[in-house]
């Protein structure tokens, strides 16, 4: 994943200023994506997923501490653009988002049209002529009748408001467009077809995408690559047929290991214990306190990235180490 | 889950042909009717699980209230131990309401987040008038300590928020153990927790069961939960349970063209997931205000049979001494105009054949 990467980020960190000490949400996390593919982000709550995505847009709390590290778009160096730049040049053009919960976002005295439409005007400076055509086309897109355009969020289904979301979302183009647990507040059968949707926009428009989850097997429904965050830190990526068949860290092999399957009979496993809080982490690996494979340099030294058995992923654990004197 | 009259002693939760309508305003001076639950029967015995698995606005939520008798359904009987909990007085109701207790989906809303812990947990004995102030402590620490929130002491004066989600749901469970139910309510239990500690929640569950010989109705959207949790499951769509049977059977044969297509919606975790789209059931439910006629899955059902399915409410077909479906394909109308239907396709296409 080198050469002509669409997105590059490195060492990412980003804080929050707390009562009990500063909590690192993104604590060095570094990833490539290349143009057209989807990488997905699981972890549990609390892992900082949804914080890597405000810094990759730029969408800073006010109590943030530390913003620091490289994000390349395109060959851009954005950290270096002020924050007047990002937001004319990055923020919507080039990065887009679908926050968790859109679908409770929607103005209630606004026609849905309209509030895609204001996307347009607002960012785009377009006539309203113009914006009304391409919002029509964009309802299209997202697979919504065009009568859509003059209904009340009250009117449509959870599943339409999705579609809106996402609708809002494509208006400027983006060429990357993070989608924070998308699917979440809807039924199995809605979440099936707004992936679907997904997936018909990564293959007819060449979105790439940003999928953050924290259900692993509903991420493998987009995901060409995965990365496993907890704690802040990205402790496995690779490729999805890499994470799911043969995961090496043993949080990712843990998390699998929760997840109910339909036809098979396999007791559950679980992660015993919490997440850690962020503002006071555990020494060495953060994983430690839960890992049934913890030894000692595991409670004192940080691991770093090594390249797993098929040489394509990278995982954060001594075991890998270990293996390889 | 075996029928009635084969039954020997009686279930201890026994739901006949129980109907909830609610009444709401419609446009102008009309009223709607909103057909939340419309004849739904199904048995539950001690220490036991059945599964209700539907997607939201199927009722399976106003199904667990009137098994609690939180709703007081329109028609139909909900007997509890033989006694039909509709037509108890208040007074006596306060029985049974120790006997049945409920956890509900949202472990960060249905805990008051004023009281601490000890409040919370102590809450239903202090309602019952159970025991002295210390006697009341103990049975708290009991119920913590049950859920494994240990030392006891550690959480007694804490408040929710401080707790993750996982150990929040613990609490309501903690609270619904106080006092020792025969019957407890899981409402989507686990369905705001992570992925990561739902397998905790269920195993925590299914011990207590054991332990105590609670019986469960575990209400869910994720039918691969059931298959973990509950022996049995009944599939729920607008209002009517259109399969019911043993929930490993129903997942790897499903017959209810609903059941089938709740099924392939449902995502495992496999790379080859991401290279084609997945078969999906069109739209969405309607409202059970609109409640379609005849079966009410056919304008969404990929086996529609025209003129039957549109107009004739569906048998409750017994295919398996376990196992029922509501469904045309496997009544003798269905049956009939399936043959036919063959019949003309095969003399349509007889140089193929």
């Amino acid at each position: 994943m080198n050469g002509q990467a669409l997105l590059s980020v490195r060492d990412l960190r980003l804080s929050y200023a707390a009562d009990r000490g500063d909590v690192r949400a993104v604590d060095g996390v570094s990833f490539d994506l290349k143009a057209g593919e989807t990488l997905a982000i699981v972890g549990e709550s609390g892992s900082g997923k949804t914080s890597l995505a405000l810094a990759l847009l730029r969408l800073l709390p006010r109590n943030t501490s530390q913003f620091e590290g490289q994000i390349t778009l395109n060959a851009m160096d954005c950290m270096a653009l002020s924050d007047g730049d990002f937001r004319d040049r990055v923020r919507w053009r080039q990065i887009s988002m679908v926050f968790q919960g859109a679908t409770e976002s929607l103005n209630p005295i606004y026609k849905v049209g309209h509030q895609v439409r204001e996307v347009l005007t607002a960012r785009g400076s377009q006539s309203r002529d113009i914006a009304d055509e391409r919002t029509r086309e964009l309802l299209d897109m997202v697979r919504l009748p065009p009568e859509t355009f003059n209904r009340y969020p009250h009117e449509l289904s959870g599943g339409m408001k999705q579609r809106i979301a996402v609708a809002s979302a494509l208006a400027l183009n983006p060429t990357l467009i993070l989608l924070d647990e998308p699917t979440s507040a809807l039924d199995v059968g809605v979440q099936a077809q707004i992936m679907n949707l997904f997936k018909r926009l990564k293959a007819n428009l060449g979105i790439a995408s940003i999928f953050i989850s924290h259900d692993i097997a509903l991420a493998s429904d987009l995901a060409d690559y995965i990365a496993v965050m907890y704690a802040g830190r990205l402790v496995e990526i690779g490729p999805s047929e890499d994470i799911l068949g043969a995961p090496s860290h043993p949080y990712t092999q843990k998390l699998l290991a929760a997840i109910p399957r339909l036809r098979s009979d396999t007791p559950l496993e679980f992660i015993p214990g919490a997440p850690p809080d962020l503002s006071d982490p555990p020494t060495g690996c953060r994983f430690h306190p839960r890992c049934q494979f913890a030894m000692d340099r595991c409670r004192v030294e940080d691991p770093r990235d090594f390249a797993t058995a098929s040489g394509r992923s990278l995982a954060a654990c001594w075991l890998l180490d270990e293996e390889a004197s | 889950m075996t029928t009635r009259q084969e039954m020997s002693a009686p279930p201890m939760l026994d739901l006949q042909d129980v109907a909830m309508h609610f009444k709401s305003r419609g446009r102008g001076f009309r009223t709607t009717t909103v057909r939340a639950l419309d004849g739904v029967s199904l048995t539950l015995d001690r220490g036991q699980t059945i599964a209700i698995v539907g997607e939201s606005g199927c009722g399976k939520t106003t199904l667990g209230r009137v098994s609690l008798r939180l709703l007081e359904p329109t028609a139909g009987r909900v007997l509890f131990d033989n006694v039909d909990i509709t037509q108890v007085k208040e007074s006596h109701l306060k029985q049974f309401r120790r006997r049945a207790q409920g956890i509900f989906q949202d472990p960060f809303t249905s805990l008051d987040p004023y009281m601490t812990i000890r409040q919370i947990v102590e809450e239903p004995l202090v309602i019952h008038g159970e025991g002295s102030a210390s006697e009341r402590l103990e049975r708290v620490e009991w119920a913590l300590d049950e859920v494994r929130m240990r030392p006891a002491s550690d959480f007694l004066d804490r408040f929710p928020h401080l707790l993750s989600g996982g150990q929040r749901q613990r609490v309501g469970i903690a609270r619904a153990l106080t006092l020792t139910p025969e019957y407890i309510l899981a409402d989507e239990p686990v369905s705001m927790i992570d992925a990561s500690s739902r397998a905790e929640i269920l195993a925590l569950l299914r011990e207590l069961q054991e332990r105590h010989s609670i019986g469960y109705l575990y209400i869910t959207h994720d039918i691969a939960t059931a298959r973990h949790f509950a022996p049995t499951a009944a599939v729920m769509y607008l209002g009517r349970v259109v399969e019911q049977g043993p929930t490993a059977q129903l997942i790897n044969n499903p017959l209810h063209p609903y059941t089938q297509g709740l099924l392939q919606a449902v995502p495992e975790p496999d790379p080859a997931n991401r290279l084609a789209e997945r078969p999906v059931l069109p739209g969405e439910a309607p409202s059970p205000a609109n409640v379609p006629s005849g079966c009410r899955f056919h304008p969404r059902c990929p086996a529609v049979m025209a003129g039957l399915c549109d107009v004739v409410e569906p048998p409750l077909v017994q295919v398996e001494p376990d196992r029922t479906v509501e469904c045309h394909l496997y009544g003798e109308k269905g049956k009939e105009r399936a043959a036919q239907d063959t019949a003309e396709s095969v003399s349509d296409n007889a140089e193929i054949v």
